[in-house]
């Protein structure tokens, strides 16, 4: 299989039939990537097109001092945070699975299935803590996703939003110090 | 010898620390100080615990025609270029068609009468004619009640 450089250089060499390749390859993460700062499924669809759109426009100068996937990564958070500006509207998308560890901390009625008073807690634990990373700065926000989500390294996210290494190291701590603080009662001692 | 990091320096690279983000030399010398300070060591295990209560994110299934739509809108965005560079000559034509109707009301106004009508420019070109004329005397078979053009 070749290798995303090797499908950009044939693409730099004018066979255009290759990004047809790196859209299958990348498109769910970049969806993924997408749905984490907009809540409408057919925005996210939306972003994600114009992502590619803009890519293909940009790969003719395309150059490997970052991976392919990291400057992708940066085309979707720009297109998805102008899409969330001009809609004056910041939302999680329902993707967001059930959380784990939870299910040692909830007593169920016996039968394996949660109660209807278990799922209500669940619902409100889980829209605090949607609400607690949407108030995260969006610098800060966007790093707690690359790097929890997408399991960035932090050099990657530096490259994927135009900043240094350290700002990148300072926005991941100050952003989990301020999710502990929200989410202290969440927290074991 | 190296001078020991303080808590507060400490504090900072916490994170990266427990990322796996520091050098090795950094790195140890974090675990050497969060060994033997509880209030640090607190503080890693609050910093831990802040990832293990967010959600996973979904990996949405696979979207095979997004290739497919990409490409559509590119090639749509190219077709529908013309239709801009139709757009200036468009507005100055209509610009036009505006300025020749505000002109027309404009000159009504300025001219006294509600309606320009052919029939009120021909009055007023024959108002002073020649009693003799020829002209004069279509007038007075078209004007048998003898009223005033004036």
């Amino acid at each position: 299989m070749q290798t995303d450089q090797e499908l950009i250089d044939r693409f730099q060499q004018g066979d255009e039939s290759t990004f047809d390749e790196l859209v299958r390859r990348h498109e769910q993460r970049i969806r993924a990537l997408c749905g984490c700062y907009l809540s409408d499924p057919q925005d996210v669809q939306d972003a994600a097109q114009e992502t590619f759109i803009r890519a293909f426009r940009g790969l003719p100068s395309f150059r490997p001092e970052a991976r392919f996937s990291t400057w992708l990564f940066r085309i979707a958070i720009h297109t998805s945070l102008n899409q969330v500006r001009s809609r004056r509207r910041r939302g999680w998308m329902q993707a967001f699975s059930r959380l784990p560890g939870m299910e040692d901390q909830i007593v169920t009625s016996g039968t394996g299935a949660p109660t209807p008073l278990e799922e209500v807690e669940r619902a409100e634990q889980q829209r605090l803590i949607r609400a607690a990373l949407d108030s995260l700065p969006e610098e800060q926000r966007t790093a707690v996703i690359l790097h929890r989500f997408h399991g960035l390294k932090y050099q990657e996210i530096a490259d994927a939003t135009g900043s240094s290494l350290a700002a990148v190291e300072a926005r991941i701590h100050r952003a989990k110090g301020r999710l502990a603080v929200l989410l202290a009662d969440y927290m074991k001692e | 010898m190296r001078r020991a990091m303080t808590c507060k320096e400490i504090e900072k690279r916490l994170s990266a620390h427990l990322d796996g983000e520091l050098e090795m030399q950094s790195s140890h010398a974090v675990q050497e100080h969060i060994a033997g300070c509880p209030a640090c060591r607190r503080a890693a295990a609050r910093l831990q615990q802040v990832y293990a209560l967010l959600p996973e994110v979904e990996i949405p299934a696979p979207d095979p025609f997004m290739a497919t739509r990409v490409r559509a809108a590119l090639a749509g965005k190219r077709r529908f270029r013309p239709v801009h560079r139709l757009l200036l000559p468009a507005s100055v034509a209509a610009g036009l068609v505006l300025g020749m109707i505000l002109g027309r009301d404009l000159y009504t106004r300025w001219s006294g009468s509600s309606t320009v009508t052919m029939e009120n420019l021909e009055v007023r070109m024959l108002q002073k004619v020649p009693g003799s004329s020829l002209t004069a005397s279509y007038l007075d078979l078209s004007n048998p009640e003898g009223n005033s053009y004036e």
